[in-house]
């Protein structure tokens, strides 16, 4: 048979090779070359963390030269080398430390035995295995004692009440080397920088984070399987990843839109994730963004459109010119007119020429509809007619902005089911010092209106299935009948 | 094993081994679409085999026959009548319930060049234009390393230390940051095509490259015309790979 060498390839391409047996000693020497080439730029040929990338890195990258390291599997301060492999090979998740697994496994393990010889001090002791308690699955009591004792250590005091990293001494927290240095926000799994699984945050929560505020916590909870529903209860503040769209969906619904952002009609709408990149175009550019990821719930009921907007800010601020304060805004960016053609105004608010629509909230001032000529020239439009209603707690904003569906001129942007509108997200942190064209931003998506759900889903299918029976009805007859002639 | 020379079983068999081999055998997996296009193919071929001469045809066809007729057959008959047109309705359903998808970007990712560029008011002419610091072969190494931290300085955020566009401010950006590790980006370019790219960046493409999508900055503003000499020998070193040579005449 001809197929068979096929099914056999087939069977061992999927299986995958059989891993290489690969010596976990690697060579220091050799490790110096790839550190060189990959590594140098933003820690530095000194491994002192003071590369030409570093000036514009938050958090910066490490110092090896201290031999602090933040994620390892060990009781005592020393990393054992599978910890260093691993965050070689996986990266930092939200910081920008990629992970370097095109690198071949060997020269990761040669980086390993290069980076030990910075602080050889350190390394010196080896490290000591941390034993984990025995693990407590997920269940309502556990989470509701990880609540417990969540605040019984005083895991607010800097995660704050609803681990938003928003909590009272989130200003005073200072690194190693006297930075500062934001608490994680623990609603956001895919940030956690030793990673995300059950046994990573367990770890994390026993050992702590060396050259960090955050402790060891395995002596100072009440029973050791606390760090279990510690875990469980931090695994529940969030999804595992983000819920990213690359189509953005505004739902048809039949009643009256609320305003308030509580109302229980959002709560049942998709979530939708955009994530945001700081402007870096024009001056002041902004490589350090406080808002990454804004969450939008939208709907429209044949008159009305609204979006519900979620983000995460540390701080309330409203604008205070004389404190340097300026106010949290957020904007959701538009093409002018109601037939979008195929060329669009500039993602970056508009030019002189191509001006952009926005749909803009301001703390302390409210919603209001602006015409963009780029970032530093808004004009208001007379006459708005956006609603909107904002809610702020415990380190969260919800807002609604609510209007009408057809623009009363082509200033403003129109909505119709059945095109692509395109859309663009912006925010500021104003408490963060943002302000301007210092902000987070996306460039286009596109949007579209559900039409109101028709029956057509329920009329088509019994139609195609009665027409293939009859089908098949007549094709058994012709076939009876010529076999009997 | 007489039932193996049916040339129905035969015909199923081989359908059934190519979909396997399709979706599984090939890494990474192949889409949907081109599947179903290699399925096609295979079932043309089969049928094209099988109907090669009337014996094989009748032989084919003899087991449909008999299920369509036969007595004895009158419960598989039912089923069948009952199981095909649900499944016809539920892919029905399936397709009329579905969610709408993002429309296609239609735009060229490597629009043709401007045959010269004004760089800070200097003009320069593309055609033929060669990266001036590879005359001195002995300066190169300096130069990409200038060429390195300016990377780190600016380029990385989006198009990654890897190279290979996925900077942490990649996910925002529709168009996404280009991919230098990819054989079908700068290894396809002469090195003046990256001087324009970089030096005006979104803005300055082409209407069919949608230059309101792209959030590339135009470099002219803030790197010197060796400073992004230095930024392109970098990123050529940093790969592997190696720029176009311009055709000679």
């Amino acid at each position: 048979m001809r197929t068979a060498p096929a099914i056999a390839l087939g069977v061992l391409v999927a299986l995958g090779l059989p891993p290489a047996a690969v010596g976990q000693q690697g060579d220091a020497a050799a490790g110096k070359g790839v550190y060189e080439r990959k590594c140098a730029l933003c820690h530095g040929d000194q491994g002192d963390g003071q590369g030409p990338g570093a000036e514009r890195l938050v958090p910066r990258p490490r110092d090896f030269t201290s031999g602090l390291f933040k994620v390892r599997t060990s009781a005592n301060q020393t990393p054992s080398d599978r910890d260093l492999f691993d965050v070689i090979t996986n990266g930092m998740p939200g910081t920008s430390m990629p992970g370097w697994s095109t690198l071949p496994e060997k020269d990761r393990w040669s980086l390993v035995a290069y980076v030990k010889t910075f602080a050889p001090e350190r390394f010196k002791e080896p490290a000591k295995k941390l034993e984990l308690p025995k693990e407590v699955g997920s269940s309502a009591d556990s989470i509701e004692r990880g609540r417990e004792m969540f605040e019984a250590i005083e895991c607010n005091k800097c995660h704050g009440t609803e681990g938003r990293g928003d909590g009272p001494s989130r200003p005073e927290l200072k690194d190693e080397w006297g930075f500062p240095i934001a608490p994680a926000n623990l609603t956001r799994r895919w940030t956690f920088r030793g990673g995300k699984s059950r046994t990573d945050i367990a770890t994390r929560l026993a050992a702590g984070v060396l050259g960090t505020p955050m402790p060891a916590f395995l002596d100072s909870v009440e029973k050791p399987e606390d760090i279990w529903h510690l875990t469980n209860y931090i695994v529940s503040l969030g999804p595992e990843e983000p819920r990213t769209v690359s189509l953005v969906t505004v739902g048809a619904v039949s009643d009256d839109i609320p305003v308030d952002p509580d109302a229980e009609l959002w709560k049942t709408q998709r979530p939708q994730d955009i994530v945001l990149a700081g402007q870096v175009i024009i001056e002041p550019r902004n490589f350090n963004l406080a808002i990454d990821l804004v969450t939008l719930r939208a709907v429209h009921n044949g008159r009305d459109i609204a979006f519900h907007l979620t983000w995460d800010d540390p701080t309330e601020s409203k604008a205070e010119p004389d404190k340097k304060v300026f106010a949290d805004v957020i904007a959701l960016q538009f093409p002018p007119g109601s037939a979008p053609g195929e060329a669009r105004p500039y993602f970056l608010m508009g030019d002189a020429n191509d001006p952009v629509y926005l749909l803009r909230w301001e703390q302390g001032k409210g919603a209001a509809e602006v015409t963009a000529h780029g970032p530093d020239t808004l004009t208001p439009i007379a006459g708005s007619e956006v609603a909107a209603k904002a809610v702020y707690s415990h380190g969260q904003y919800r807002l609604v902005l609510k209007r009408a569906l057809v623009a009363k001129d082509t200033a403003r942007a129109s909505f119709a089911p059945g095109v692509f509108t395109p859309v663009a997200f912006q925010a500021w942190d104003g408490g963060a010092g943002e302000a301007g064209a210092k902000m987070s931003l996306t460039t286009w998506y596109p949007l579209t209106l559900e039409e109101p759900r028709s029956n057509r889903r329920f009329v088509v299918p019994p139609l195609v299935a009665v027409l293939t029976f009859a089908a098949m009805v007549l094709i058994i007859r012709s076939a009876n009948r010529r076999h009997h002639l | 094993m007489r039932f193996l020379r049916s040339r129905f079983l035969q015909a199923v068999i081989v359908l059934v081994v190519a979909f396997c081999v399709f979706r599984f055998g090939i890494r990474p997996p192949a889409p949907w679409s081109v599947i179903k296009l290699y399925m096609a193919v295979v079932a043309l071929a089969v049928l094209v085999h099988i109907s090669s001469d009337s014996d094989s045809w009748r032989d084919f066809l003899r087991p449909i026959r008999d299920t369509l007729t036969r007595p004895e057959r009158r419960f598989v008959r039912a089923v069948l009548v009952v199981l095909i047109p649900v499944l016809l309705g539920y892919y029905a359903y399936s397709v009329a319930a579905a969610r709408p998808e993002a429309p296609p970007q239609l735009r060229a990712i490597h629009p043709a060049p401007p045959p010269s560029l004004s760089f800070r008011g200097k003009e320069m002419n593309l055609q033929g234009l060669e990266n001036p610091l590879r005359k001195d072969q002995a300066s190169l190494a300096r130069h990409a390393a200038a060429g390195g931290a300016i990377y780190i300085q600016n380029c990385f955020y989006c198009h990654g230390d890897n190279l290979d566009g996925k900077g942490h401010f990649a996910p925002a950006f529709n168009p996404p940051p280009a991919n230098f590790e990819d054989p079908g980006t700068i290894a396809q370019l002469p090195e003046a095509y990256l001087f324009w790219r970089i030096a005006k960046g979104g803005p300055g493409l082409p209407r069919e490259s949608t230059p309101w999508d792209s959030a590339m900055p135009a470099w002219e503003d803030r790197l010197t015309e060796e400073q992004i000499w230095q930024v392109i020998v970098y990123v050529y070193e940093a790969t592997g790979q190696r720029p176009r040579r311009w055709q000679e005449h």
